[in-house]
């Protein structure tokens, strides 16, 4: 069976199980456990899994479940404040999409977690965020191995399965009734939709913000690249990208104040 | 969610470009980063990178300065 089709299927299998499991008490760690364990045996020796929890206020991430992570590794990164450099799972959680950390010796985001990520072996990260079924950010997946390299298309691909697998996890573990819940809110009418859509339009502030981060790290990512190939001359072309990637980070900030200028009645 | 050019017109006041404007040159350039993001990290700058660069580049300077 190919990859995607097996793990596909394990999933369901324990999508299956996990409720069974919270109702005689299992914890939402044991369950989460049993996904990764899964996810791991059909990932072969370098996959080792991690599951970070949001909190309420969306600013700090904790340990959910990490099976065969060292406790001397999860313990130092109990309780991590997102941001742009706040390894991958952090700037996962921070900027609301996947960060491949490809090489974790060299990329910026790991900011201060670095040394811990290399003292524990890990040399490449690649963290998604894990949303609920209205798409509100409620933790963070990753997986580490201790050799460099991006995801291939198969591997982002089963990611996506299994972080949604895993939001139902801890969304039933929060709500037993979620799976209810859901499925009434799939069947509501899409005027309820729109509306969502019309909110975000009209919130072109929040949105600019997402944007500045966004380019703000990149413009990190790219300038450490650009430093290290030195006077290579296609580094020319990333310092060109850094330089505007800044300018427009400027012009993002400027048009952000002038549009809460406007809210504020100035 | 599309927007009509009035709407997108509305925001514009005294030469300063639409968030509009400026978003989708922000993504424009995010994509971009995003398709070459493999080649770059093992340190390959392609040609069409530098190219779609170049033009988003000239894009953005009419809303960098106005």
């Amino acid at each position: 069976m190919p990859f995607a089709a097996a793990l596909r299927k394990s999933l369901q299998d324990r999508g299956n199980e996990a409720p069974a499991e919270f109702m005689r008490g299992d914890s939402l760690e044991d369950v989460l456990n049993r996904h990764l364990v899964t996810i791991e045996r059909m990932g072969g020796d370098d996959v080792f899994t991690c599951i970070l929890l949001l909190s309420p206020d969306g600013k700090r991430l904790s340990y959910g479940a990490a099976p065969t992570v060292p406790p001397s590794y999860c313990r130092a990164s109990e309780s991590i404040e997102i941001g742009p450099c706040a390894g991958s799972c952090g700037a996962a959680a921070y900027l609301g999409r996947p960060v491949y950390s490809v090489d974790i010796e060299t990329d910026p985001i790991w900011g201060d977690y670095r040394h811990l990520a290399l003292l524990h072996g890990f040399k490449s990260c690649w963290s998604t965020p894990i949303r609920n079924s209205q798409d509100a950010i409620v933790g963070t997946f990753a997986i580490l191995h201790r050799t460099v390299g991006m995801p291939t298309h198969e591997e982002i691909e089963a990611i996506e399965l299994i972080t949604n697998h895993v939001a139902d996890a801890i969304m039933w573990s929060r709500d037993p009734h979620y799976f209810t819940r859901r499925e009434a809110r799939r069947s509501e009418p899409p005027l309820l939709r729109l509306v969502c859509d019309n909110e975000v339009a009209h919130e072109p502030a929040g949105r600019l913000e997402m944007l500045a981060r966004q380019l703000e790290l990149k413009a990190g990512e790219l300038d450490s690249h650009a430093k290290r190939w030195g006077f290579d001359p296609t580094a020319e072309d990333l310092r060109t990208a850094v330089d505007l990637c800044r300018k427009l980070v400027a012009r993002i900030m400027a048009r952000i104040e002038r549009i809460r200028s406007l809210e504020r009645g100035q | 969610m599309s927007t009509s050019p009035n709407e997108r017109d509305s925001t514009r006041h005294n030469g300063d470009p639409s968030a509009y404007d400026i978003e989708a040159v922000a993504n424009e350039l995010l994509g971009l980063f995003d398709e070459f993001e493999a080649e770059i990290s093992r340190g390959h700058v392609p040609r069409a990178f530098a190219e779609r660069l170049a033009e988003i580049r000239q894009t953005a300077e009419g809303l960098i300065d106005p």
